[in-house]
């Protein structure tokens, strides 16, 4: 089930999208621990990051083999105990050294495409 | 107890799923597994068990067990060979006029799987693997050296240098299982991802 954007969807894009995926995953804990549908449902909506809401478990199990998230079990009111994903301090800090080379990298590209054009 | 179409959609997918995990690690395989199944479990709450349609729906939404499993690295091992020889070459590869080792250096500093620490463990204990600990101990100086000469008075006397054979003997051991203990960790560690 992909979602492809005719005539945009192609390898670079696919390896971009690879490449910031996980940190993307950070962000969404930034403010707040979430558990795994939560999670799934935002970031994999149509138009999103995500290739189907079931790749954000390998990517969380990624992130949390890194340490980079931990988890802990909660009751929930209306069902079984959830797992809550939560950003570690080494999370924030990857988080935050990814943000500052994105920045860097966007408008780098931004100002290659200007100049081309 | 009779099976749900819920029921039957779900294990047919997760069978599916499992089947494609096959080739990762047991804890990342039923880690992905169990949030994935609680993923079902919860995106089915709301409907009724012989609806279909929406059941189907919410395993749609979720994506091809193939694509989980790509995004999850299985069926990658292939790739990973070189990774795999990365033990043996800086164990053994000193032997092999040092380019073995190197070309073991080469692979740990170059592959994604190991992290700094792992790479400065694997390149420092202990350089150029077991042919390290062969040169140490063969430099004068590290290993008692005796020499015996005479006779003086009558007899002979035997002058030693170097350290006592049995601090030396005890200090390449622990080089030795040094080098083989951190061989087995990065391993453990190209098995992990």
């Amino acid at each position: 089930m992909r979602r492809m954007i005719p005539g945009v969807d192609s390898n670079w894009e696919a390896q971009l999208r690879r490449g910031v995926v996980e940190y993307c995953v950070l962000a969404a804990l930034r403010s707040r621990e979430r558990y795994g549908f939560e999670l799934a449902r935002s970031l994999g909506a149509p138009g999103g990051l995500l290739m189907g809401e079931g790749t954000v478990y390998p990517l969380l199990a990624r992130l949390r083999q890194r340490r980079w998230v931990e988890t802990t079990w909660r009751e929930s009111e209306d069902g079984p105990p959830r797992r809550y994903y939560r950003l570690t301090e080494q999370g924030t800090q990857a988080l935050e050294g990814f943000e500052r080379g994105w920045r860097h990298f966007r408008s780098a590209v931004d100002r290659a495409l200007e100049e081309g054009g | 107890m009779r099976k749900t179409r819920r029921d039957e959609l779900t294990r047919d997918y997760l069978r599916e799923l499992d089947r494609r995990l096959a080739s990762l690690p047991r804890s990342r395989r039923r880690q992905i597994r169990e949030e994935v199944e609680a993923h079902i479990e919860e995106g089915c709450r709301q409907l009724a068990p012989e609806d279909g349609a929406g059941t189907r729906q919410v395993l749609e939404q979720l994506g091809e067990p193939e694509e989980i499993a790509r995004e999850a690295g299985a069926g990658l091992q292939r790739r990973t060979w070189p990774e795999a020889l990365v033990p043996v070459l800086l164990l053994f590869g000193g032997f092999v006029f040092l380019v073995g080792w190197l070309a073991g250096v080469a692979i740990l500093w170059g592959s994604p799987v190991w992290r700094l620490r792992d790479r400065l463990l694997g390149t420092l204990v202990v350089p150029l693997g077991l042919m390290g600990v062969t040169l140490i101990g063969v430099v004068p100086g590290a290993a008692s050296e005796c020499l015996t000469y005479g006779p003086v008075g009558g007899r002979m006397v035997t002058h030693c240098t170097g350290l006592p054979p049995p601090l030396a003997t005890l200090i390449l051991l622990v080089l030795v299982v040094a080098a083989f203990t951190v061989a087995i960790h990065l391993d453990r560690v190209r098995r992990r991802t």
